[in-house]
């Protein structure tokens, strides 16, 4: 029995050991922010997988083109090289940036750029609100970029420092969120609409949101199913299938999409927002609630994923580059965000996301793939498809959308 | 001199006072208060009073006999506690119990083997159960090429009680193996001499005196089982909801910091409440 005190010392120890690391595991995660929740943890640990291997992907492709123009360009794309910072930290979308382009940047620029992933952009918004979030650039779509600058939380941009905004096609920049462009420029833009896999669609794609909100349709493909979690988007889609706008606040409308929601939920495998693309490639899933890029991502490896726009509609979405108010290197931000408007970015960052760039100097240099590779998919919006297509967007009535959301959730 | 000594114990006192005033009464306050605020519909509160968020609580539609989804999120966080920590008891105790019985080395073998799995996050452990559950994933392609039926697993309640048995395990074994590594084996032999047999022995000796290693598992898994956010996230595809998900989704998303507070309160009411009933038992069974 001599090693019984041994024993109970080690034993403390570990348990302390095993404390300790609990707690880091549940509070900490990497975000420059430290009041993170187990929450973006969760996240972070979402976006450090596919952000590597996809970087090993395209690396060898991408970087043979670009060598060339990099050397002759270098100066001009990094502005003034003694302002900038050391460091540049982004808060993005999953699956939402070429790596190679950080990768680039940091050769070009010496800047190295961290990126934090977020899911919905009131996730972004609950973030920024909280303050010192320590990011440089965030990406809150339309609507989103409305609440922000609502709330003075967006700083205004010296677009002195930004002159490739003239690349942008004007039909993008000066929109209802923001219409002087005084705080956000056009980052990517797509659709919202319905993923499904072919095989189990073999009659064409599904031609109404039935098919993933009338109980009877979804369960038939019960388990291998996923909807957004994005309380704008998903109760969105379920008012337009009702008959309604994707905007409608009114409670009569709002207790219809509950009871729809909760019918569906059953059926469900999953409310996701950034891992659709995986378990679409895998089959794990073969009728989503998806945003077209990630869905075009997923066809790229595995032809039998493919897009719809139902005859309701669907949602039209532009995403931003936005600058905290309280960002700690804002010229390092307008720098980059001048970096990513060259046509050769622009046209790089749309060939890997599968987004629409509102870049008209970047249109010319995507590549063949990408076009066939949307036309193919279903993903391409032509006038017939825009027509349908909704904003989505804020009023002081909207609160209503996170107390329906909070009740399909809590079921 | 009654001066000097409440001087003297006030310095005593005074740190581990600031450190609970600062890190537990203060935080706790500050939910409390929140909860009594309005609701800012861009997140933090409006500074008015308002009863807000606990009516939305426990607002009941009588049609279904005054059970709200918040109800059955609460009922619903503490079965699945209950459930994880009967799991980890019925798993945890013949573990402790076969890790005592070793040979001083191969019991810190053992115990090593309990503790290695913390040295990888929990998220990065909780995802590889995904690989293990989903629908392509290990068990199925096993059973599929077995020629067997694939069963659903992932995202359903099956596998979040599965993530949280796995994660909770090890606050189980860990002090039930230091209660029972101290028992006094002597008092077998005497039980066995007043003719006792062993299952008696177990549930009147062995039992009774690793009590403690027992109640102290059941709180450390209990607690934060109740309140866990990433196993249900992950492993329930963010479809059955348990408190801490509901909580999270408030403070995050939802931007509804008084609702969440309010249902902080309620969930840190019921909990003391567990408690406190729990050493009030103990006392009187002591007393007896």
């Amino acid at each position: 029995m001599t090693s019984t005190n041994t024993t109970r010392w080690l034993l403390t120890f570990m348990v302390s050991l095993a404390l300790a690391l609990t707690l880091t595991a549940c509070g900490g995660g990497a975000a420059p922010a430290d009041d993170s929740a187990a929450e973006e943890a969760a996240d972070e640990a979402v976006e450090e997988a596919p952000g590597e291997e996809v970087a090993e992907e395209n690396a060898e492709e991408e970087a043979a083109d670009e060598a060339p123009a990099e050397e002759a360009a270098a100066t001009d794309r990094c502005g003034d090289p003694s302002q900038l910072a050391d460091n540049l930290n982004i808060f993005n979308w999953a699956d939402y940036m070429d790596p190679d382009i950080l990768t680039q940047f940091e050769e070009e620029c010496g800047v190295p750029v961290t990126q934090d992933i977020y899911s919905s952009n009131e996730d972004l918004i609950a973030k920024l609100l909280a303050g010192n979030s320590g990011y440089d650039l965030v990406f809150p779509s339309d609507y989103a970029v409305q609440i922000l600058i609502s709330e003075g939380l967006l700083a205004e941009l010296d677009k002195s420092n930004i002159p490739n905004i003239e690349n942008i096609d004007p039909n993008l920049m000066g929109l209802y969120y923001d219409p002087d462009n005084m705080y956000s420029v056009p980052f990517q833009w797509g659709t919202t609409g319905l993923a499904y896999n072919v095989n189990e669609f073999p009659d064409g794609p599904p031609e109404s949101w039935a098919a993933i909100f009338d109980p009877d349709q979804v369960c038939q493909h019960s388990g291998f199913v996923s909807v957004l979690d994005d309380e704008r988007e998903t109760i969105g889609a379920a008012l337009l299938y009702l008959g309604y706008s994707y905007n409608d606040t009114s409670p009569e409308a709002h207790q219809e999409a509950e009871a729809l929601l909760k019918a569906q939920k059953e059926c469900l495998a999953s409310y996701d927002s950034d891992n659709f693309d995986d378990t679409l490639m895998a089959e794990e899933i073969v009728l989503a609630h998806a945003w077209s890029g990630a869905v075009a991502t997923a066809r790229s490896e595995n032809e039998n994923v493919a897009y719809t726009i139902p005859q309701e509609g669907g949602a039209i979405w532009q995403d931003n580059m936005t600058i905290p108010v309280d960002a700690p290197n804002r010229y390092t931000a307008e720098v980059f965000i001048n970096y990513i408007l060259d046509p050769e970015i622009g046209a790089q960052l749309s060939n890997w996301t599968y987004y629409f760039t509102p870049n008209k100097a970047s249109e010319p240099l995507l590549d063949e793939y990408y076009f066939d590779l949307l036309e193919s998919g279903g993903m391409l919006v032509d006038d017939d498809i825009r027509s349908r297509l909704q904003w989505i967007e804020r009023s002081e009535e909207s609160i209503i959308f996170s107390d329906t959301w909070t009740a399909v959730k809590a079921q | 001199m009654g001066k000097r000594r409440s001087l003297y114990l006030s310095f005593l006192l005074g740190p581990g006072a600031f450190w609970l005033l600062m890190f537990f009464v203060v935080p706790s306050l500050l939910v409390v208060v929140y909860s009594f605020m309005e609701r800012s519909s861009s997140g933090g509160v409006i500074w008015n009073v308002s009863l807000e968020a606990y009516a939305k609580l426990f607002t009941f539609d009588p049609e279904s006999l005054f059970v709200n989804d918040f109800v059955v999120i609460f009922l619903r966080s503490f079965w699945w506690a209950v459930l994880t920590t009967v799991a980890c008891l019925l798993i945890g105790y013949p573990l402790a119990f076969y890790i005592a019985q070793q040979k001083p080395t191969a019991r810190m073998i053992l115990l090593f083997m309990v503790m290695i799995p913390f040295w990888t996050n929990f998220l990065v452990r909780t995802y590889a159960w995904k690989f293990i559950l989903n629908n392509n994933g290990l068990i199925n392609t096993v059973l599929s090429s077995l020629g067997m039926q694939r069963i659903p697993l992932i995202n359903t309640p099956t596998a979040v009680l599965i993530g949280l048995v796995y994660g909770s395990l090890p606050f189980m074994v860990l002090p039930l193996y230091a209660s029972i590594e101290k028992f006094d084996y002597t008092l077998v032999e005497a039980g066995q001499d007043l003719g006792a047999n062993y299952f008696r022995i177990f549930t009147r000796v062995f039992l009774p005196l690793t009590m403690p290693g027992v109640a102290a598992g059941c709180i450390l898994v209990f607690i934060p089982a109740v309140g866990q956010y990433v196993v249900p996230t992950i492993l329930g595809g963010g479809k059955v909801a348990m408190l801490g998900n509901i909580l999270a989704q408030q403070f995050g998303a939802a931007l509804n910091w008084p609702f969440g507070s309010a249902i902080a309160v309620v969930f840190m009411i019921l909990l003391m409440a567990g408690v406190l009933i729990y050493f009030a038992v103990e006392r009187e069974e002591e007393a007896v």
